[in-house]
């Protein structure tokens, strides 16, 4: 349980003489006999209080001063309960002026696998969960993909070992072995965006929030609305240590740029010009682009990695790299039987596994999933099984 | 309740059956599934889908649903189920189970104990082999652990599994094997060794061994599965070879099917079955319920 911001102070003059009311977007979630559970809706922020401070609360409903609800004798006594509440946030003082400040996140319906709140444990998480629903990268609807796969991640739920209290991690029968065991999953919610505002200024706050939420070694999982969103990870996570990335896309992601907006046609190329990524291999291409990709971009087709050796794919890094996994959902072909147009879970599940074999991933971004395409419902099942195995395989190799 | 059961077969009750028959009844639970429920609308789905596919040629009737909406709980449905499917074995007739969820398949597989030992063909994304500890109910996730541990079962095959779950699948029986998905070029078959054999074979279908692209009503959806050309082909092949004393299709959820491709599936690779097996009949069980 987290604790409202604390972000004011009662203005100067005594406690008992200000007017007090109670802090906008407070809804009353839950309570007993004995507590009750506030929540900001706004930021989704929640505080356990006593009852008997619910009902103080309450008592606030329009602005009133300490004597105006208790009466002169009382004042005194609740002037320090009500500075308290102050304290939390929970009621404001209503001659404060705040500035209007944009939430940095936004609460998301579900939590990716219903692993816990980043609130609660985030500082701890080997692994930060942060959905960016920005899709104007490109003409696909992605914005609710995430909303997809955290729903359909529930299938998967994060449990914790009754004995070991280590996350549980998953069963995975291909391997046939236990992934993910004893590796903690946070889910820090959603960065919220809004028509007009400009892409830097929503990816400055991407690379920001993630810099502000990551553990020294933590390893983010961006689930984006499409792939332009990999530029800001990029930035974020090749401000830490150089890197490479290494980028699935059904296209060419390395066209000329026009206007300062990244988008998913030339993310890759964007990537070249992050300060500290190294390299982009941009992979799964269902034919090549056509165009000579420009230096410190190498294309791999989908055609070529299956024929190939799967190293072909990890030839192009240097050796001991760190290397960003994104995926555009794109890249995978989920018909049945398999058309052979794209990779199928299984290659790209196989392809992870080369890269994370002989490289450390320090990140993963999933992006580009359009639930209502067609076969959305299933590439969003897809999406979780290989975010979990690209999890799987960050947390599992570390290389000094 | 459709007038004619699966296939534009008869209703009737175990009496109109003869050896060789197909007996077809609908358990319309989900009692064993604590996390998505709606495949008690299953049994009926797939008889409205196997309309459109009348079987002819194939002698069945169909026993219509157990009663699981009076209160009863899950061990009197078990009861309620394994009884309805002695009676189709006492009349030499092969019981075919609509689901429900898998759970269910545990009833007819204990039931038929008076058949003596026979192998069990399991088709499922999931292995269904979670611990059980005998304390509370099995659910469908621990549905083949407990099959297992019966006398009168042998060998058992899983097709099929893969994937992510949250519970350990790990293989923790000497006679259970596991046919996992194909391969980049290798399509999946069923071993040889389980076309040979006197040994009957119990055939259980859960709908998620399929593609989600093809059969999307289902609760627990897993990737890279069978099509249906390819299940049918497997089924076909088992029963072809082996002499079949029992079937179901289980975990077909209407509430999330797409235009009623998953139980035009489930009762496509019904089809299939049963028409292969045409070249056997049951002997009738001795002393089974009459």
């Amino acid at each position: 349980m987290l604790q409202c911001d604390v972000s004011e102070r009662p203005a100067g003059g005594s406690v008992v003489e200000r007017r007090y009311v109670v802090a906008p977007h407070l809804m009353l979630e839950a309570h007993d006999d004995a507590h009750a559970v506030v929540v900001n809706t706004a930021t989704g922020a929640r505080a356990k209080v006593s009852i008997a401070a619910f009902r103080m609360l309450s008592r606030f409903d329009v602005p009133r001063t300490v004597s105006d609800v208790f009466g002169r004798s009382d004042e005194g006594r609740a002037a320090a309960r009500v500075r308290a509440l102050v304290e939390h946030g929970l009621l404001w003082d209503v001659e404060v002026e705040r500035p209007a400040e944009k939430p940095r996140r936004r609460p998301a319906p579900f939590r990716f696998c219903n692993a816990p709140s980043y609130s609660a444990s985030g500082a701890r998480a080997d692994v930060v969960v942060l959905g960016v629903p920005y899709d104007l990268g490109g003409p696909e609807n992605g914005r609710e993909g995430l909303l997809a796969i955290r729903q359909k991640s529930l299938d998967y739920t994060y449990m914790v070992d009754f004995d070991a209290r280590q996350p549980a991690g998953w069963f995975d029968a291909g391997s046939g072995v236990r992934i993910l065991e004893g590796v903690r999953i946070a889910d820090a919610d959603d960065i919220p965006w809004v028509h007009g505002e400009p892409q830097r200024a929503v990816f400055e706050r991407v690379v920001e929030t993630l810099d502000e939420l990551l553990p020294v070694d933590g390893v983010p999982l961006v689930l984006a609305g499409d792939a332009s969103v990999s530029h800001a990870v990029a930035t974020c996570c090749a401000g830490r240590h150089p890197l490479s990335v290494v980028h699935f896309a059904a296209g060419g992601a390395a066209a000329e740029r026009e206007g300062e907006s990244v988008t998913v046609y030339d993310v890759a190329r964007a990537m070249t010009h992050v300060a500290g990524v190294r390299s982009v291999v941009t992979a799964g291409l269902r034919e090549a682009s056509g165009y000579a990709p420009p230096p410190g971009v190498t294309e791999v087709t989908a055609t070529r990695l299956r024929a190939g050796d799967p190293g072909d794919l990890v030839a192009h890094l240097p050796i001991a790299e760190r290397v960003l996994l994104s995926i555009d959902m794109g890249v995978v072909d989920v018909s049945t039987p398999p058309s052979g147009k794209g990779m199928s879970l299984r290659e790209v599940r196989d392809a992870i596994h080369t890269i994370g074999g002989r490289h450390r991933i320090v990140g993963v971004v999933i992006a580009g999933l359009d639930p209502s395409a067609p076969l959305g419902p299933v590439v969003a099942i897809v999406a979780c099984h290989l975010a979990l195995q690209a999890l799987h395989v960050a947390t599992l190799r570390r290389v000094a | 309740m459709s007038e004619h059961g699966l296939f534009g077969w008869p209703r009737g009750d175990a009496t109109s059956l003869g050896p060789g028959d197909v007996g077809v009844v609908g358990v319309p639970s989900d009692f064993g599934n604590a996390y998505v429920s709606g495949t008690r609308a299953g049994p009926e789905a797939i008889r409205r889908s196997s309309a459109a596919m009348p079987l002819r040629d194939v002698a069945g009737h169909d026993l219509g649903d157990v009663d699981v909406f009076d209160g009863a709980d899950w061990a009197e449905i078990v009861e309620r189920t394994g009884e309805r499917v002695r009676r189709i074995a006492g009349q030499g007739a092969m019981p075919l189970v609509l689901g429900g969820d898998h759970a269910v398949s545990y009833a007819a597989v204990s039931a038929l104990d008076r058949a003596g030992t026979f192998d069990i063909v399991w088709f499922d994304a999931h292995t269904d082999f979670c611990p059980w500890h005998g304390a509370d109910w099995h659910n469908h996730k621990q549905v083949l652990r407990r099959i297992a541990s019966l006398p009168h079962v042998g060998r058992l095959l899983v097709v099929g599994h893969r994937g992510i779950t949250y519970f350990d699948e790990s293989l923790q029986w000497p006679a259970l094997e596991v046919v996992r998905p194909a391969s980049p070029g290798h399509a999946p078959s069923i071993p040889s060794s389980w076309l040979e054999g006197e040994r009957p074979v119990y055939v259980s279908i859960d709908i998620d061994v399929l593609d989600p692209c093809t059969a999307p009503g289902t609760g627990h959806p897993v990737p890279g599965g069978l099509d249906l050309d390819t299940l049918c082909s497997m089924v076909r092949s088992v029963a072809r070879s082996r002499r079949i004393v029992g079937a179901d299709v289980m975990e077909v959820n209407p509430l999330l099917d797409y235009e009623a491709m998953t139980s035009r599936a489930a009762a496509e690779v019904l089809s299939a079955l049963v028409r292969a097996r045409v070249p056997h009949s049951l002997p009738a069980i001795d002393g089974a319920l009459a």
